[in-house]
C-alpha cells in the first residue's frame, strides 16, 4: 500500500521531424489504497503517464513518488508495482498454478510460503478450480484472471492495470469489471487504472482522472465528473450518450434555448454568478436522462422526433429544433414516432452552463478564479 | 441493392462446424444485425455470403438467384473488415477513387470525380479529402474505408464488426452514422457483432447465432421482450441476467446451484411441475430491493450488498444470497452500501426456461 504523487510530470518524444508532448506537466496525488482510473481517447497521454509511473518510460521532466520516496531514476522492477496488460501473456507450457507461482519462484520465496499465497489469490479470484489447467483450456475472461492473480500474489506496493478488459467479449467485460471492483475492496491496494471505456471508469474508480492532449481536463469521484463536467470535453465523453451542448444565449435576467426562455433565478446553481457573467453567448449542457417528453405540456421546448434508438429497456430518442440537435433517453414503453413533433420538459436542476470559448462550466471557472485572485 | 438468402447451408473446418444448417432471408434495403459471442460462426457466414468460403451443404441466393459457386468477383458484393486497409501513401480522394479505376470498369473521369464527392459527403468526409490515410483518426479511417465499398454501388454491403478497432465513444458516433447513412442511401446491410448494444441501435432486425446455430431471429423489440432461450435473452441484458436453477418440492420452489443451500424462492408459476427441474431468470431492471421483509420477496433470507457501481445514468447492485450473485440495475446514484442486508423481489417480467436453457417455458 502506497501514495503515490506525480509533480510537474512531462514526456517529450522526439523525433527526427517532429516532437510529441505527450504529456504536458501533470500534477497528481493517489491516495494510498485509492483505485485511480486515467480515462480518455486515444493519444491522450494516459498509457504514457501510467508507463512512466512504472518506470518503463522515463520522463522528460517532473518527479514521481511513491510514498514520498523519489523513484523517477529508480528500474522498473525496484519499485515494487505490478502490472496487468491488455495481452494477458501467461506462459502456455505452464498450469494456473506454475504461472501464478511463477513470480514467487523467482523471488526465491519459501516453499510452503508459495503454495499458501497461490491458493490465496486464486481463491480471491475465483479460479482456484482451474489450477491445473492450462492457458489455452481457459476462456478470456478465466486467462485475464490468471493475470491478474500472477500480479496480486507477490503484494506489490501499487498494480498498474492497462486496458485489462479491451480484449474480453462485452459480456465477460461487464462480469470481470464488477468482479475487479469487488477484488479491490477487498484488498485496497493502490491501483493506477487505464481505460477509454467511460463505463469501465465509472464503475471501478474511487477517483477518476479524465485526460486529453497530455493535460488532466478533471480530477473527481465518477459521481461528481457525472454531475458536474468541468469542461465541455469532459461533458461530452462521460455518458453514454454524452450530455447535450446547446447553443444559448443571455438576455438580461434570462437564458434562451430555441423558443425557450429560463429565468435565472430559476437556476440555483448560477443564480449568484450569472448577473456577473459578461457574455451573452453560452452553451446550455444537460443529460439525455434529464429531459422528458411530454405530451400535455404547452410550455415545454418544440422539438421534431428524428431517430429512435431501441437499446432494450430504454430508447434513446434523436431530435432537432431548427438548428439545434439533442437526444433523449427514455423507457422503452414510451410512445413516440419518428417524424413526431413534441414538447420536451428539462429538468431546470441539472442544467450546467459552459463558456461558449474557453469551454468551462460556469461554476468551475468562477470559483477557479477566485482562488487566482 | 439485393436480397440474400441463406438456405441450410453448412460450412465445416476439418471436424469443426462453423455454421450448421442456417436458414435466413435479408430483404431489399434491410439493415440486418447477427450478433453473437465469439467463436459463434458470424465471419464465417459473412465469407460464405461473400463468395470467399464455399459451404458443404445449402445453398446462399442473391436476388433470389444460386450464386453458392460463383465467384467473389462476380457477386458484386461488398466487404468491410474491422481492420480497414487503406493504401498509406495515397490521398483519401485517391483511395476512394482506386475501386473505380479498374480498366474492367471503364468509367470515365468526371464520373469517377462525381461519384468519389458525393460518398465523401454522404460520410461527412469532404473536408479531407486531400489528406494522406495515416494523418487521420480511427473513425476518419473507418469512414473512407467504408466510403471504398460505397463508391461502388455493390449490391450488398458485409460488414464484419467494422466499429470495434475505434474507441468507445467513436463507436457510439459511428453507430448513429452508420444508421443515418443506411437511411440515406437504402442499401441492404448484413453487420456482425458481438455488441449487442450495437445491434439493437441499428438493426432492423437481428440474428443471433450461436455454436455455429441460429437461436432466433426478430426485431430487437421482438428479441428483449421475448427471447427464445436462455442464451438470447443473457446475451441482450446489460448488466447480465440474474438465472439460477429451481426445483419444484411439493409445491415449493427451491434454488438448486452448486454451493447454494436450503434457499425457497417464492415465485407464482403454477403450471410447473413438481419434482422437475427450470431456470429461473430475470433482467437486472426488474429487481427490487427494500429494508423490510414483504410477502412478495423473492427469498426467505436478506441479501447482503457485495459491488456496488455508479454508472452515472444508472448504477448497478450486485446481492450475494447464499452465494448466489444477482444483479440490480437502476436510474440515478446507488441506492445501498456495501455489506447492506437488504430483502429482494421481483418487480416485472421472469423469464422460465427448462432444465437446459433451450426452451422457454410458459408460466
Amino acid at each position: 500500500m502506497a501514495q503515490i504523487r506525480l509533480e510537474n510530470l512531462w514526456k517529450i518524444f522526439k523525433t527526427k521531424t517532429e516532437e510529441v508532448q505527450a504529456v504536458r506537466g501533470i500534477n497528481l496525488t493517489m491516495p494510498s489504497g485509492q483505485l485511480t482510473v486515467f480515462l480518455g481517447p486515444s493519444g491522450c497521454g494516459k498509457t504514457t503517464t501510467m508507463r512512466m509511473i512504472a518506470g518503463l518510460e522515463k520522463p522528460t521532466s517532473g518527479k514521481i513518488y511513491i510514498d514520498n520516496e523519489d523513484v523517477s531514476n529508480l528500474k522498473a522492477r525496484e519499485r515494487d508495482i505490478a502490472f496487468v496488460f491488455q495481452s494477458y501473456a501467461l506462459y502456455p507450457h505452464m498450469t494456473v498454478y506454475q504461472n501464478v507461482a511463477f513470480p514467487l519462484k523467482a523471488q526465491k520465496t519459501p516453499k510452503d510460503e508459495i503454495v499458501k499465497r497461490v491458493k490465496w489469490a486464486l481463491e480471491l479470484l475465483g479460479i482456484w478450480q482451474y489450477k491445473d489447467l492450462y492457458p489455452s483450456h481457459l476462456d478470456s475472461g478465466t486467462q485475464q484472471k490468471v493475470a491478474i492473480a500472477r500480479a496480486i500474489v507477490r503484494r506489490p506496493k501499487a498494480f498498474l492495470l492497462d486496458e485489462p478488459l479491451s480484449n474480453l467479449d462485452a459480456k465477460v467485460r461487464e462480469y470481470t469489471r464488477a468482479e475487479l471492483r469487488r477484488l479491490h475492496i477487498d484488498l485496497k491496494v493502490t491501483t493506477v487504472y487505464v481505460t477509454h471505456d467511460q463505463v469501465e471508469a465509472m464503475s471501478l474508480a474511487d477517483e477518476i482522472v479524465i485526460m486529453k492532449d497530455g493535460v488532466i481536463q478533471q480530477t473527481g469521484k465518477p459521481r461528481e465528473v457525472y454531475e458536474n463536467p468541468a469542461n465541455l470535453f469532459v461533458a461530452n465523453f462521460i455518458g453514454s450518450p454524452g450530455m447535450n451542448l446547446f447553443k444559448a444565449r443571455k438576455e438580461k435576467d434570462t437564458i434562451i434555448l430555441g423558443n425557450l426562455k429560463i429565468p435565472v433565478s430559476h437556476l440555483r446553481r448560477y443564480k449568484e454568478i450569472l448577473p456577473g457573467y459578461k457574455e451573452s453567448e453560452l452553451i446550455l449542457g444537460i443529460r439525455p436522462e434529464y429531459l422528458k417528453i411530454s405530451s400535455s405540456n404547452a410550455n415545454g421546448w418544440k422539438v421534431e422526433i428524428e431517430f429512435i434508438e431501441p437499446l432494450g429497456d430504454e430508447k434513446i430518442v434523436d431530435f432537432s429544433n431548427g438548428t439545434l440537435k439533442g437526444r433523449l433517453r427514455t423507457y422503452r414503453s414510451t410512445q413516440v414516432q419518428e417524424g413526431e413533433e413534441v414538447s420536451i420538459h428539462i429538468d431546470i436542476e441539472k442544467i450546467r452552463l459552459f463558456d461558449e470559448k474557453s469551454g468551462c462550466e460556469l461554476l468551475t471557472m468562477h470559483d477557479n478564479e477566485e482562488v487566482k485572485a | 441493392m439485393s436480397s440474400l438468402e441463406f438456405k441450410n447451408v453448412t460450412k465445416r473446418f476439418k471436424n469443426v462446424t462453423a455454421i450448421d444448417r442456417i436458414n435466413f432471408r435479408i430483404e431489399h434495403g434491410e439493415f440486418v444485425v447477427m450478433l453473437g459471442p465469439t467463436g459463434a460462426g458470424k465471419t464465417t457466414t459473412l465469407k460464405v455470403a461473400a463468395g470467399i468460403y464455399h459451404p458443404e451443404e445449402g445453398e446462399v441466393y442473391l436476388d433470389d438467384h444460386p450464386v453458392t459457386h460463383v465467384h467473389p468477383a462476380l457477386r458484386d458484393v461488398a466487404f468491410v473488415f474491422q481492420n480497414y486497409i487503406l493504401y498509406p501513401n495515397m490521398t483519401v480522394e485517391e483511395n476512394l477513387a482506386f475501386p473505380l479505376k479498374s480498366r474492367l470498369r471503364n468509367i470515365d473521369e468526371e464520373k469517377i470525380d462525381e461519384t468519389v464527392k458525393r460518398v465523401a459527403k454522404l460520410l461527412h468526409i469532404e473536408h479531407l479529402l486531400h489528406r494522406t490515410t495515416e494523418r487521420l483518426s480511427g473513425g476518419e479511417q473507418q469512414r473512407v474505408a467504408l466510403g471504398r465499398a460505397l463508391v461502388r454501388k455493390p449490391r450488398i454491403f458485409l460488414m464484419d464488426e467494422p466499429l470495434s478497432n475505434l474507441d468507445a465513444k467513436l463507436r457510439e458516433e459511428m453507430r448513429t452514422e452508420l444508421k443515418r447513412i443506411h437511411r440515406e442511401i437504402g442499401e441492404t446491410f448484413f453487420f456482425v457483432t458481438h455488441d449487442y448494444v450495437e445491434a439493437f441501435s441499428m438493426a432492423d432486425r437481428i440474428i443471433i447465432l450461436n455454436h455455429g446455430k441460429i437461436e432466433q431471429i426478430g426485431t430487437p423489440d421482438e428479441i428483449y421482450t421475448n427471447p427464445s432461450s436462455l442464451f438470447v435473452a443473457n446475451f441482450v441484458s446489460s448488466p447480465p441476467l440474474n438465472y439460477f436453477t429451481i426445483k419444484k418440492e411439493s409445491g415449493v420452489f427451491v434454488v438448486d446451484e452448486e454451493g447454494c443451500e436450503s434457499l425457497t424462492c417464492n415465485i407464482k408459476a403454477d403450471t410447473l411441475q413438481d419434482g422437475k427441474r427450470y431456470i429461473f431468470s430475470f433482467r437486472p431492471e426488474n429487481l427490487a430491493s427494500s429494508l423490510k421483509k414483504s410477502d412478495d420477496t423473492l427469498f426467505d433470507v436478506p441479501a447482503e450488498v457485495y459491488v456496488v457501481e455508479d454508472l452515472g445514468t444508472y448504477s448497478v447492485i450486485t446481492f450475494k444470497v447464499n452465494g448466489l450473485l444477482l444483479r440490480q440495475k437502476h436510474l440515478g446514484p446507488p441506492s445501498a452500501k456495501i455489506g447492506e442486508k437488504l430483502w429482494l423481489k421481483l418487480d416485472g417480467n421472469f423469464f422460465i426456461f427448462d432444465e437446459t436453457g433451450k426452451k422457454r417455458v410458459r408460466e
